[in-house]
This record gives C-alpha cells, structure tokens and sequence, in this order.
C-alpha cells in the first residue's frame, strides 16, 4: 500500500488503512517520544497522541513531503509541546502545593535508562540526554533524530521543514555545546 | 579530578552511548489502546455535546418563556393602570379634549 492508497483509505473511513499506517510508523514515532520524553508511560501517551492528530488532520496532508516526515514532525511537535507544559507545572509548582494539587508529581528524569541502549553505555547515555535536554529545541532535535533515530541529514531537513545546510550547522553547534558541557561536568564530577 | 586525557576519552565514549537507541519497540497492543482511546474520547465529546444542546434549549424555552410573561404583563399593567385612570378621572388625553370654558 502507497502513502497515497493509506491517505485516501483513512479519509474514506477505512479502519484497516489507519490500523497499517500505525503499525507502520507505531516504533519510530515512539522511540521519537521516547527520547524527549525520557518516560516511557508519557512516550507511550504522545504516541497516541500524535496517531489521534494524525486521524483528525489527514485531510490536510498535500503530500509535499513523505507521510513518514509527517508523522515525525507532528513526534516532535507533540513532545516539544509536552516538555514546555512540564516546565510550566515546574514554574507554578510551588504555587500548586499550596493549593495541595497532588497531580503535579515532579518526576526524576535524569535517572532514565534509555531502553534501546546497550547496558555497558545506559550510564554514559543518561548522562548525555540530561546534557542534551538542556540544548536549544532546534539543536536538540536535529542531534536527537540524527544519533537516536539514525536519520539521514535529508531526512532531518524535511521532518524539520529546514534547509540541509540549516542541519548541519545545527548539528555542528549541538556537538559543539554538548562537548563543552560535558566536558565541565567531567571536570567538576567529584563521583569519578 | 581527571586528566584532560582521560576527559577527552570519557566525553568521545558519552558522545557515541545512545547508538542503539533507535532499535526500541512500541509496546505491544498499541493499536488496541489507540482504538481505545480514540472511542473514549469520540464518546466523551459526544456527550458533551449532548449536553451543551440541551443546555442551549433549556436556556432558549426560559428565555421564551420570561418574554411571554413580561408582555402578558404589560398588557394587565397597561389595563389597570387605565381603569384606575378612568376612576379618579384621571384620563391623560382629557386635557386635550376639554374645550375652554
């Protein structure tokens, strides 16, 4: 089945396109979250997410770009949106506990242990996701989906709606930042 | 506190640690707990809607129902006030109809 043949199928309600197209994007989209989000159970909710999106918008697709650049955008888009609605219940938290809003429970994302990564390297990758979370959002998405996604730079320019120069250089200053950063923190870590 | 050395070594090994990361799986059943969803919600806004129709035409028949009631009772004002009028010899127009004496 062509990109086009799923469209046309989920915009005339056929539940067995729509079914195809989720398992055929379910693992990446995820593993996209995943790597924002650092928890599986908010991975697992933004992928749903993005797939609900997806059901609503169809209709908009012009199939300017690939339906997988689609999907991973609105990834992106989905998780980006949940890291800044985190950081504002982080910002109002304290004025949450006064009112005693127990829903806002402030979880330890430095301790994840990225699933995919190879148990030697789970302690070194924590350290680097926490260091890549503080990245500007452009950055950071064009190293993530370059280095956890294993996306071409081609990719990374249409998913990101940008130019490939734009891409590299994004990921030039990303590997920049991140070899500083690390670099004070190995100097400063009085653990090793 | 390390050697630059052995800095330059640690950062090239944390650099390269997330290869792997792109071969993780969506649980399984995904596609069941999306349908799930999907029908929730379909049926929550379902019924939000409901509600918001019957809240709109309950709020229309009051509406209605009040400027019925106001013009029945303007009518039995307009009534009383003119028969309470006639009694005193009250009639506004009366002064217009009078001729002079």
């Amino acid at each position: 089945m062509t990109d086009h043949e799923l469209i046309s199928g989920i915009i005339d309600g056929d539940e067995s396109a729509f079914k195809r197209l989720v398992e055929l994007y379910q693992d990446k989209t995820y593993s996209i979250c995943l790597g924002y989000l650092r928890n599986e159970e908010d991975a697992e909710d933004t992928a749903q997410e993005v797939f609900i999106e997806l059901f609503r918008s169809i209709y908009k697709f012009k199939g300017e770009s690939g339906l997988n650049t689609w999907v991973y955008r609105i990834a992106v888009n989905k998780s980006l949106e949940l890291i800044r609605k985190r950081k504002t219940k982080k910002r109002f938290g304290f004025l949450n506990s006064l009112f005693g809003n127990e829903d806002i429970i402030e979880r330890n994302y430095a301790d994840f242990k990225h699933p995919g990564v190879q148990l030697e390297n789970k302690e070194r990758a924590s350290v680097l996701l926490t260091h890549i979370e503080k990245l500007p959002d452009s950055q950071r998405t064009a190293f993530q989906l370059h280095k956890m996604q294993e996306m071409s730079y081609q990719e990374i320019s249409d998913t990101m709606n940008t130019s490939l120069s734009s891409v590299e250089s994004l990921i030039f200053r990303a590997k920049k930042n991140l070899q500083k950063s690390l670099k004070y923190y190995y100097e400063n870590d009085k653990t090793q | 506190m390390k050697s630059n050395k052995n800095i330059e070594k640690e950062i090239a090994k944390t650099m390269g640690s997330l290869e792997g990361a792109s071969d993780i799986k969506a649980k399984p059943y995904f596609y069941t707990r999306l349908s799930t969803r999907m029908e929730e919600r379909q049926l929550r806004q379902s019924t939000v809607w409901n509600w918001s129709l019957a809240a709109m035409i309950l709020i229309v028949l009051i509406n209605v129902i009040s400027l019925l009631n106001i013009s029945t009772e303007t009518e039995e004002n307009v009534d009383a006030i003119d028969l309470m009028a006639s009694e005193y010899s009250m009639k506004n127009d009366d002064i217009y109809n009078s001729t002079l004496e």
